[in-house]
C-alpha cells in the first residue's frame, strides 16, 4: 500500500494516456489535476484511462468537466476509459458525464479523435 | 523522781519528769534527803567546834542548805528547820535549839533569794559568780550567827564576854560552810545536768594526783610546824585551772577541812594563839583558798569561754570567709560565663545576620525599613542589588526607589502607598506585583509586600517590607505555561473512532519548572482502513521541546499517510530530524494496527518497547529490532521492524518513560511495575485502564511529562457501527475502509456497499469542506442496518457551522448522495448539521 492514487502518464504521438490507480477523493485530488495538466501538456489529444480508478467521488469528477471543457474548448480531444464493471461507472453516470464525454469501455485504438 | 518510757515508735527512751505527777513526794522526799544530810553533816562538823561544842569555824549544814535552796527550791527549808533543830537540840535547851534551827534556816534561805535576785549561776563559770558568793555568805551568815549567838547567850551556854568571838565563829562558820561545800555540791549539780559523761583516765589520773598531793599537804602542814598551809593555794588552783569549778570547790574543801580539823585539834602552825587569833587565821586562811579557787575556776572558765568564743568567731569568721569566697567565685563564674554568653550572642548575631543576607540572596528577597517622621529610608544589601545599585554609590531617598518603577506600573504605586499611608488602612497591606527598570535599563519583576506600625494619632511612623524578585519565577511560569499549553494543543483533542478499535490516551503534564513539553502521542486512521499509533518523547523540556514535538508529529502524519511500513517511516523521521533539526533528539515508537487482521507490525527508535496484554491478564513486551533514538546519525535503511498478533481483545499499551522512570527505582523495576499493574487491569475498558495505570504509577508528583496510549481490538456490531474521525481531506479514506469493511462484515452486496460509501463519503466531503471552515473539528458517522438487513442508514453529523445551506453548495456532491441513496435528510441545528441517508439494498448476498 501507499498513495491512496498513482498517476501515470504514457506518450503516444500527439496523444497523452493518464491511468489513474487506486481511489481519488479531495485529499488526492490536487494530485490528480497535476497529473491532468501535465497530460494536457504533453499531448493534444488527452485519453483518461479509470480502468484501474476504484473510487472516484465529486472532487475528482469535478477535474474530469474542468479538464474536459478546457479541451473541446481548445478543440483538443479528451476521451475517458471505463470499463463496463467499473465501480466508477454508476457515480459518472449520475453527475452526467456521458453527456460531456462518452464513456468508452476500451482504449485501442488510441487514435480515434471523437 | 524519773520514769523511763519507751517510745517504740522513735526506738529510743524518753525522760519525763515526775515531778509534775508526784510533787508532794518528791518534796517530802527531798525534804528527808536535805534533813538526813544536813544532820550528818552538822555531826561531822560539830567536831570541829571551836566554841561551846555547837559553834565550828567550818560549818558544812549550812552550805549544804544553800546549795539545797539553790538546787531544789526554798520550799526544803523544813528538811533544813527540822534538821538543825535535832543538831542543836542535845548541846542547848529546847527553845534556844528552835531559836538556832531558825537562824540556821533563814540565813540560807536569804541568801538563795539574793543570789536568785543577783542572777547567780550554778556553774560559777563567772567571776562575778564566785564573788556574788562570796559576798552572799558574809552578810546573809551574819543573820545565823547573829540569832545562834544570842540564843547561846540566853540559854546561858556561853558569857557575854564571848559573845564576839562565838558569833565570829558561828559568822565565819557558815561563810566557811557556804563558800567551801555550797560550790562542791553546785558543781555536782552542774555536772549532772550537763549530763557529762566519765572524764578520761589521764584526767581522772590527774585529778585523783592533784588531790593526794593537795591531801598531802595539808595533812604535813598540820602536823608540821612547817608552814606549808601556803603550797595549798597553788595546788587549789591548778585545781582550778584545770578543772574548773569542779577541781577548785573538792580541792578548797580537801583542803579547808583538812586544815580546820588540824586546827580544831590544836595541831600546825595556825593552832597557836588565842581563840580569836586561830579563827581569824584559820578563817583568812579558808576564805583565801575558797575565794582562790573559786576566781580562779571563774576566770579560768571565763577565759575558756572567751576562748571558745574566740574559736567559735574564728570558725564563724572562717565559714564567713569561705562563704565570700565562694560568693566571690560564684560571681566571677558568672561574669565569666556572662561574658561567654555575650560574645556567643555577638557571634549568633553575625551568623544570623550572615545567614538573612546570604537567604535574602538566595530568595532574592530585599528588606526596607521606612521611618517616617525621620523621613529615613535604610535598605538591605539584597535591596540595593535588585534595584541594580551598589549600596557606597547610591544615595537613597524614597522618592528615588519609587521613580524606578515602570510608567505602566507608577500609578498604581502610588494609590497603593497613598492607601498605606492612610490612617484607616490595614497594617498589612496584599502583596503587589510591579515592575521596575534598572539603571541599566533592564526590567524586573517585583513583589512587594508591607506591613505598617502606627503612631497613637493612626499616623504611619514606620512601613517595613520586602521586595522580591520574581522576573525569573514569573518567566519560568510562563514559560511553562507556554509550553503545556502548545502541548495539549498539538495533541490530539480527541482520538478517532474506529469500528473494532477502543483507544484511550492520557497526557500527564510534569507539574514542576519547565519540565513539561516534549511528549506526544498520535492516532492516524490509515487509508486502508488500518491505524497508526505513535508515542515519542523529545529529548530536552520546555518551548523548545514542545516545538520540536510539533514538527515531529506533523512529519509523521505526512509519512504515515504515504508508506505502511513503519520501519521507512520511522527511517524518514530520522533522516528529516538529521537534516532540518540537527541538534535535537528524540525517542518514539510507530506501530500499524490491522484491526481486522489482528496484527500489529511496529518500529522503536530508543523508545521502551510497547506492551501487550491478552485478555486474561498476560503480558508481556513487543520486543523489535534495536534502533537509536532519532536522530543519532543511522541511515533510515538501518531501521527495521517488528510484528506480532494481537488477539481479539488484547490491548496494545505505549508509553513514555515518565511512567515507567521514578526516582531512585530503575527502569528495569519500573518496565517491571508496569507490567504487573498492566497485567492487573487487562479486562477494564481501555480509558478505565489508563486513568488506573497513571493513578497507580504515578505520585503526587510528577518530575517528567507522562504519555500513555492503549488500544483495543473489538468485535464489530452488526447492527451498527460509529466512526468518529478529524474533519480532514486524509480521514475520507480511513472512513471509507471502514465502512466497506463493516458493510461486508453485516453481508452487504458488494455493488450496494460502493454506492453507499460514496454517497456517504460525499457527505463526509461537504462536512470537511463546508462545516468547520479553516478550524479543526470532527465528522460523526453512523451506520446502521435495519429492517432485518434489508435497509442501510448512514448518518454523518459535524458540530460546525456551514456558511452555505448544505443541499444548495453541495452541487455534485449531492447530485451523488441523491443518485445513490433512496432518501437524503438534512437536519441543521445551531449545534451542526446532520445529514441521514437512506438505502434499500438492491440485492443480498445469500448468507
Amino acid at each position: 500500500m501507499k498513495d491512496l492514487a498513482t498517476f501515470t502518464i504514457e506518450r503516444r504521438d500527439a496523444v497523452a494516456i493518464l491511468r489513474v490507480d487506486g481511489e481519488v477523493d479531495m485529499s488526492n485530488a490536487e494530485q490528480m489535476a497535476e497529473a491532468m495538466d501535465l497530460a494536457a501538456g504533453e499531448g493534444s489529444t488527452v485519453v483518461l484511462d479509470l480502468s484501474a480508478t476504484t473510487y472516484l467521488d465529486s472532487a475528482g469528477i469535478r477535474l474530469l468537466f474542468n479538464l474536459a471543457m478546457r479541451l473541446q474548448t481548445q478543440r483538443r480531444g479528451v476521451r475517458l476509459i471505463v470499463p463496463e464493471d467499473a465501480p466508477i461507472r454508476a457515480v459518472l453516470e449520475i453527475t452526467g458525464v456521458p453527456l460531456l464525454v462518452p464513456l468508452e469501455t476500451g482504449i485501442d485504438p488510441v487514435e480515434r479523435v471523437p | 523522781m524519773a520514769e523511763r518510757i519507751h517510745d517504740r515508735d522513735a526506738g529510743r527512751p524518753v525522760v519525763q519528769r515526775a515531778s509534775s505527777t508526784w510533787p508532794v513526794a518528791t518534796a517530802v522526799l527531798r525534804m528527808v534527803i536535805v534533813g538526813i544530810v544536813y544532820y550528818l553533816a552538822a555531826r561531822l562538823g560539830l567536831r570541829y567546834a571551836l566554841v561551846a561544842q555547837n559553834v565550828t569555824p567550818l560549818w558544812p549544814p549550812t552550805g549544804i542548805a544553800l546549795a539545797a535552796f539553790l538546787v531544789w527550791g526554798r520550799g526544803v527549808w523544813p528538811g533544813v528547820a527540822i534538821a538543825a533543830f535535832f543538831v542543836n537540840e542535845p548541846i542547848t535547851s529546847m527553845w534556844a535549839a528552835a531559836a538556832t534551827a531558825v537562824g540556821n534556816t533563814a540565813a540560807p534561805l536569804l541568801a538563795a533569794t539574793l543570789l536568785d535576785q543577783a542572777g547567780f549561776r550554778h556553774a560559777l563559770d563567772r567571776i562575778r559568780d564566785a564573788l556574788l558568793l562570796v559576798a552572799v555568805a558574809v552578810t546573809a551568815m551574819a543573820l545565823s550567827a547573829s540569832v545562834g549567838t544570842a540564843s547561846l547567850l540566853i540559854a546561858g551556854d556561853i558569857h557575854a564576854s564571848g559573845v564576839g568571838g562565838a558569833w565570829a565563829v558561828w559568822w565565819t562558820g557558815d561563810a566557811m560552810g557556804v563558800l567551801i561545800v555550797t560550790p562542791v555540791l553546785l558543781a555536782i549539780e552542774t555536772a549532772v545536768h550537763a549530763r557529762l559523761g566519765l572524764p578520761s583516765v589521764a584526767r581522772t589520773l590527774e585529778a585523783a594526783a592533784l588531790f593526794l598531793l593537795i591531801a598531802t599537804v595539808a595533812l604535813v602542814s598540820v602536823y608540821t610546824y612547817l608552814g606549808f598551809e601556803f603550797l595549798l593555794l597553788p595546788l587549789v588552783a591548778s585545781a582550778a585551772w584545770r578543772f574548773g569549778p569542779r577541781g577548785s570547790a573538792p580541792a578548797a574543801l580537801v583542803a579547808s577541812a583538812i586544815v580546820t580539823w588540824g586546827v580544831a585539834r590544836s595541831l600546825g602552825p595556825l593552832a597557836g594563839g588565842s581563840l580569836v587569833e586561830q579563827m581569824l587565821v584559820l578563817q583568812a586562811f579558808n576564805a583565801t583558798v575558797a575565794i582562790t579557787g573559786l576566781v580562779v575556776a571563774g576566770l579560768m572558765i571565763e577565759r575558756r569561754s572567751a576562748r571558745s568564743a574566740l574559736e567559735r568567731a574564728a570558725g564563724d569568721l572562717e565559714v564567713q570567709v569561705q562563704v565570700r569566697t565562694a560568693e566571690l567565685s560564684s560571681t566571677n563564674a558568672r561574669l565569666t560565663n556572662e561574658v561567654a554568653e555575650r560574645r556567643e550572642a555577638e557571634r549568633m548575631l553575625r551568623q544570623r545576620e550572615r545567614q538573612l543576607a546570604e537567604a535574602q540572596s538566595l530568595a532574592h528577597v530585599g528588606s526596607w525599613e521606612w521611618l517616617l517622621p525621620q523621613q529615613t529610608v535604610s535598605w538591605s544589601d539584597e535591596m540595593y542589588r535588585i534595584y541594580g545599585h551598589t549600596p557606597q554609590a547610591f544615595e537613597l531617598t524614597f522618592e528615588k526607589a519609587v521613580e524606578q518603577v515602570v510608567p505602566e506600573d507608577l500609578e498604581r504605586i502610588r494609590a497603593n502607598l497613598a492607601r498605606t499611608l492612610a490612617p484607616e488602612a490595614e497594617a498589612v497591606r496584599p502583596a503587589t506585583e510591579f515592575r521596575i527598570r534598572r539603571p541599566d535599563g533592564t526590567e524586573r519583576i517585583l513583589l512587594g509586600r508591607s506591613t505598617t506600625q502606627r503612631g497613637p494619632d493612626g499616623a504611619a511612623t514606620r512601613i517595613v517590607g520586602t521586595v522580591q524578585d520574581v522576573t525569573e519565577d514569573k518567566q519560568a511560569e510562563r514559560e511553562h505555561r507556554i509550553a503545556e499549553t502548545l502541548q495539549r494543543s498539538l495533541l490530539p483533542a480527541q482520538l478517532p473512532e474506529i469500528p473494532g478499535v477502543a483507544m484511550a490516551a492520557r497526557y500527564v503534564p510534569a507539574t514542576r519548572g519547565t519540565l513539561v513539553g516534549g511528549d506526544w502521542y498520535d492516532v492516524l486512521p490509515l487509508p486502508d482502513g488500518r491505524v497508526g499509533v505513535t508515542i515519542g518523547d523529545v529529548v530536552g523540556h520546555g518551548l523548545r521541546a514542545a516545538g520540536t514535538m510539533a514538527q515531529l508529529r506533523l512529519s509523521l502524519r505526512a509519512y504515515a499517510v504515504e508508506d505502511p511500513s513503519p520501519a521507512r517511516v520511522v527511517g524518514r523521521l530520522d533522516a528529516f530530524v538529521r537534516r532540518l533539526i540537527p541538534s535535537e533528539m528524540a525517542t518514539l515508537v510507530y506501530a500499524v494496527l490491522d484491526p481486522v487482521a489482528g496484527g500489529v507490525t511496529f518500529c522503536s527508535a530508543g523508545h521502551p518497547a510497547p506492551i501487550v496484554v491478552d485478555v486474561d491478564g498476560h503480558a508481556a513486551f513487543l520486543e523489535g529490532p534495536p534502533a537509536p533514538p532519532l536522530g543519532s546519525g543511522w541511515h533510515e535503511s538501518q531501521f527495521a521492524e517488528g510484528s506480532a498478533f494481537l488477539p481479539p481483545g488484547a490491548t496494545l499499551i505505549l508509553a513514555t518513560d515518565g511512567l515507567i522512570e521514578r526516582r531512585g527505582t530503575s527502569l528495569h523495576e519500573g518496565l517491571a511495575r508496569l507490567k504487573k499493574e498492566v497485567g492487573l487491569r487487562s479486562s477494564e475498558p481501555v480509558d478505565a485502564m489508563c486513568q488506573r495505570l497513571v493513578d497507580a504509577l504515578l505520585g503526587e508528583h510528577v518530575d517528567d511529562d507522562v504519555a500513555i496510549l492503549a488500544l483495543r481490538s473489538e468485535p464489530i456490531s452488526a447492527a451498527s457501527v460509529r466512526l468518529r474521525l478529524p474533519a480532514e481531506p486524509a480521514a475520507l479514506a480511513p472512513i471509507r475502509a471502514a465502512l466497506r469493511r463493516w458493510l461486508g462484515h453485516v453481508g452487504v452486496d458488494p455493488l450496494d456497499s460502493q454506492e453507499i460509501v460514496l454517497a456517504a463519503a460525499e457527505a463526509c466531503s461537504n462536512v470537511v469542506i463546508h462545516a468547520y471552515g479553516a478550524g479543526p473539528g470532527v465528522i460523526d458517522i453512523e451506520a446502521a442496518s435495519l429492517e432485518d438487513g434489508s435497509v442501510v442508514e448512514v448518518t454523518v453529523a459535524d458540530e460546525g457551522t456551514w456558511r452555505t445551506e448544505p443541499t444548495e453548495g453541495g452541487g455534485r456532491g449531492f447530485l451523488v448522495m441523491r443518485g445513490f441513496a433512496d432518501t437524503v435528510w438534512v437536519d441543521r441545528t445551531a449545534h451542526g448539521t446532520e445529514v441521514r441517508l437512506r438505502r434499500r439494498l438492491r440485492a443480498r448476498t445469500p448468507a
